[in-house]
């Protein structure tokens, strides 16, 4: 990138560079000289100065440095060798493993709930049960997905995502932090998978599977 | 008329040796002299790499696996680059693996940004225009935000970036101008009147 510059476009895609200092003196000098007597580049280069100073601008801090850096400190002492290290995580895999195993914690949890309401249904045809007008009759809902969301959303963020998914909260969340779902209305497979792929969609849910079957509702 | 602000001549400098010496102790085992990178580079790491993916566990993961490797393999740094340029050619590795395993940021669409263009002709709050640009950075393919923020934010000169994504210099020619030409037919009135096919025809 030393040659001198010569051409408009030439000085144009030269910008950024010289914006963000890389440039060589040399080039720098080529493009004030065109810029002289160029409206267009000086337009660009007004451009260019602003967006930079805009993208220089302080941000909000991405992550804990102090907490990342114990993360990293226990894995250097846990693993001298990268290959040790890459099982490790492939082990973790990120939440991702983690969240497979709480999702199977959770389908014994509900399967447990289900049956159990299933069991408990026979012993109300004899004794008498209360109900609140107000309590929704989720157990009507077969839990179709399970969802795990990430912690910054909020209850208004997850309400939303759920209204425009046409999806209801069947259970949860449990100790894992998973969500039960069920369509919103009497809906086929074909719903499903694409509020599936709506919660997929959405960066705040951290993990979203369906229930093979549904948490089928019991009998009446 | 212009007077470059080189923040390479600050970074290139004082930092550079400054992280070239810490590289060689992190390479003899010295465990304080990674942490001095580490929490030197953190926060453009995490920038950069929120550029490629918008989910947290990600971002942290690609952070650590690069200041992982940079422990394992700070003897292989020869010297020939910048370090802060050896140090995002891992990040951008490691970001690749992040974004292949939590999917890309959500797509931003082009119109929804027209039509919430920010006021230049008022005082525009700089936090506004920052957010405006982050929204706009979202429209374009991750290399090409990637590139950008090497540029803008980091100080890269073009070889260096080709350096850091592993591709020709031209491509990285490339990525910008195509970059530029859309973000500047978002923003218009950034730097005057002029829409960029205009401009640099």
């Amino acid at each position: 990138m030393s040659t001198p510059i010569q051409s408009h476009r030439q000085v144009w895609e030269m910008l950024p560079w010289i914006v963000n200092g890389s440039a060589s003196e040399e080039e720098a000098q080529s493009a004030q000289e065109h810029l002289r007597s160029c409206a267009d580049c000086r337009d660009a280069w007004a451009f260019e100065q602003r967006m930079r100073e805009a993208l220089l601008q302080a941000r909000p801090t991405i992550g804990d440095a102090e907490q990342d850096w114990q993360r990293l400190s226990a894995r250097i002492d846990g693993g001298p060798t990268i290959a040790k290290s890459r099982r490790e995580t492939e082990q973790r895999s990120g939440p991702v493993r983690w969240l497979a195993a709480a999702v199977i914690v959770e389908a014994l949890a509900l399967g447990a709930i289900v049956t159990s309401s299933w069991v408990s249904r026979s012993e109300r045809e004899t004794v008498a049960t209360y109900r609140t007008l107000s309590q929704p009759d989720v157990e009507r809902a077969a839990a179709t997905i399970r969802v795990v969301l990430a912690p910054e959303m909020t209850l208004s963020q997850f309400r939303g995502l759920l209204e425009s998914a046409h999806l209801q909260v069947v259970a949860g969340p449990g100790e894992s932090g998973v969500w039960a779902l069920a369509p919103a209305q009497d809906a086929g497979s074909a719903a499903t998978e694409a509020a599936l792929r709506q919660l997929r969609d959405s960066p705040q849910v951290r993990f979203a599977e369906p229930i093979n079957g549904g948490a089928q509702a019991p009998p009446r | 008329m212009f007077v470059p602000q080189s923040v390479r001549e600050a970074d290139s400098g004082r930092d550079d040796s400054r992280d070239r010496e810490l590289l060689k102790q992190v390479a003899a085992g010295e465990r304080r002299a990674l942490e001095r990178l580490y929490f030197s580079y953190h926060g453009r790491l995490g920038q950069f790499l929120s550029r490629l993916t918008g989910r947290r566990d990600a971002i942290d993961e690609a952070i650590n696996d690069t200041f992982w490797i940079v422990w394992q393999k700070a003897a292989q740094f020869r010297g020939d680059s910048r370090a802060s340029t050896w140090i995002m050619g891992i990040a951008w590795r490691c970001g690749l693996k992040a974004l292949r395993r939590s999917g890309p940021l959500p797509p931003e669409h082009a119109e929804s940004l027209i039509d919430a263009t920010p006021n230049l002709d008022t005082t525009l709050a700089a936090e506004e225009l920052r957010e405006w640009l982050d929204s706009g950075l979202r429209t374009l393919p991750y290399e090409q935000r990637a590139t950008m923020e090497l540029a803008y934010f980091l100080g890269h000169s073009c070889e260096e970036i080709a350096s850091i994504m592993e591709c020709p210099v031209n491509t990285v020619k490339a990525r910008m101008f195509q970059a530029r030409i859309k973000l500047r037919n978002l923003l218009p009135t950034l730097g005057g009147s002029k829409s960029q096919e205009e401009v640099h025809r």
